[in-house]
């Protein structure tokens, strides 16, 4: 690596905001949007049906189960990671419909975010965790766009809402990869790379919608649900950076 | 408006807010932590009046420059943004220790650029930009900034102070 790159990213490096800070303002800015917005945000179905089941599966076990399931300072080298995750399992297993298992696999991808978040404050991410996230992340978005791929064949919208959850865990999975020093830059592009079968997919969608006999109002709808692809870090490319909602 | 689409917009935009932000608050934490709540909540509130048309990135920048000339403002300084911007005195005078050598020597080499030069530089290698969300920014094409970025850079590259790459 050159010099002047060395010091620019060192720059980089130096002027990145503390995670704590980003996750407290988010904290604030959730309350002061429902009290903005008079609280006429969406609440995930999945999320309310997910209450009772926890609450089930939690009133079996103890408060240190509570506390494993629910804490998010309980990482994979915590000696509480493998209460969690056996709870995770029992949630698994319990019999979902195809949209709702979907879900709950985005749902499991914020967890394993959100640990890695935890993890890279304390210093203790892996590359393997990331690539870990990576490939759910993939996975999660192939097999939503299948079905999405199905559901405009039917006629039928497609789960906009989740196509925007798991773009904000794609954001986040990008800046865990950009702010960790131990990834080296030249490595971000084929850690977001991994996902061919994602890009065919959509692009699939895209054009099966574009030839459809929807009137142009109705595809244009469809089209703009569609996510943007994941980020392609060539820092000479002029493709946008996020996966914004257009 | 979707919770959703807010949070997508802070975690697309959050680091480069903060980033323009920290440089023009001569590297102090505090302020550019709190100017950016601030920004964020400005955003939250007028994201209803947000037209989709315009750039995302154009609009929070938007906001983001306006609350800073408030702010001095505010404190009755009359500060030029653009030159404040790599100031490598902090506040009280400990955050300059804490840069690295090539933090600093960096520092010294964009300050032999003009404004101009020095904002794209900035935003491209620092605050991590693609030229297309630049040139919307900037009002530019963005063939015009990657060859104005791309001239600072090698205007850069000839500093005496780069002296590996010169050698």
């Amino acid at each position: 690596m050159n010099r002047l790159r060395k010091q620019f990213k060192e720059a980089k490096r130096a002027s990145a905001p503390s995670p704590a800070f980003k996750k407290a303002l988010w904290a604030d800015l959730d309350v002061e949007f429902d009290a903005v917005h008079a609280c006429k945000n969406f609440v995930p179905w999945y999320r309310m049906a997910m209450v009772p089941v926890a609450a089930l599966v939690l009133f079996a076990v103890t408060g240190t189960g509570v506390y494993a399931y629910t804490s998010n300072d309980v990482t994979q080298d915590s000696p509480m990671y493998s209460v969690r995750h056996g709870l995770e399992i029992v949630e698994e297993r319990i019999p979902k419909t195809q949209r709702s298992r979907q879900r709950f696999n985005a749902r499991m991808i914020e967890r394993r975010l959100q640990e890695s978040e935890v993890m890279f404050r304390e210093g203790k991410m892996t590359e393997t965790q990331l690539t870990d996230i990576g490939a759910r992340l993939n996975v999660s978005f192939q097999e939503l766009s299948d079905q999405a791929s199905a559901e405009v064949q039917e006629g039928e919208p497609v789960d906009e809402v989740l196509f925007n959850y798991l773009q904000i865990q794609n954001q986040r999975f990008k800046n865990l990869l950009e702010t960790n020093p131990s990834i080296d830059e030249a490595e971000i592009p084929s850690l977001l790379e991994r996902s061919p079968a994602l890009r065919n997919k959509i692009e699939e969608i895209r054009v099966h919608i574009q030839e459809s006999d929807l009137g142009s109002e109705a595809k244009n709808a469809l089209l703009e649900r569609l996510p943007t692809l994941p980020v392609d870090a060539n820092e000479v490319s002029d493709e946008p950076r996020s996966g914004i909602i257009k | 408006m979707h919770k959703d689409e807010f949070h997508l917009f802070y975690e697309t935009h959050f680091d480069r807010v903060y980033r323009f932000l920290y440089f023009r608050v001569a590297q102090n934490k505090e302020v550019a932590e709190d100017l950016t709540s601030e920004i964020f909540m400005k955003a939250l509130k007028s994201f209803d009046k947000y037209d989709p048309k315009r750039s995302q990135i154009a609009w929070i920048m938007t906001i983001s420059r306006n609350h800073l000339y408030n702010h001095y403002r505010d404190r009755k300084e009359h500060t030029d943004i653009e030159v404040v911007q790599f100031s490598l005195e902090g506040v009280d005078g400990r955050e300059e220790a804490e840069l690295t050598d090539d933090v600093r020597v960096l520092y010294e080499m964009l300050d032999t650029l003009n404004d101009k030069e020095r904002r794209l530089v900035e935003m491209k290698h620092i605050q991590g930009y693609r030229y297309k969300e630049i040139a919307e920014i900037e009002g530019r094409s963005s063939g015009t900034i990657r060859v104005e970025v791309h001239r600072a850079m090698k205007k850069l590259r000839l500093l005496p102070q780069n002296y590996e790459s010169t050698t």
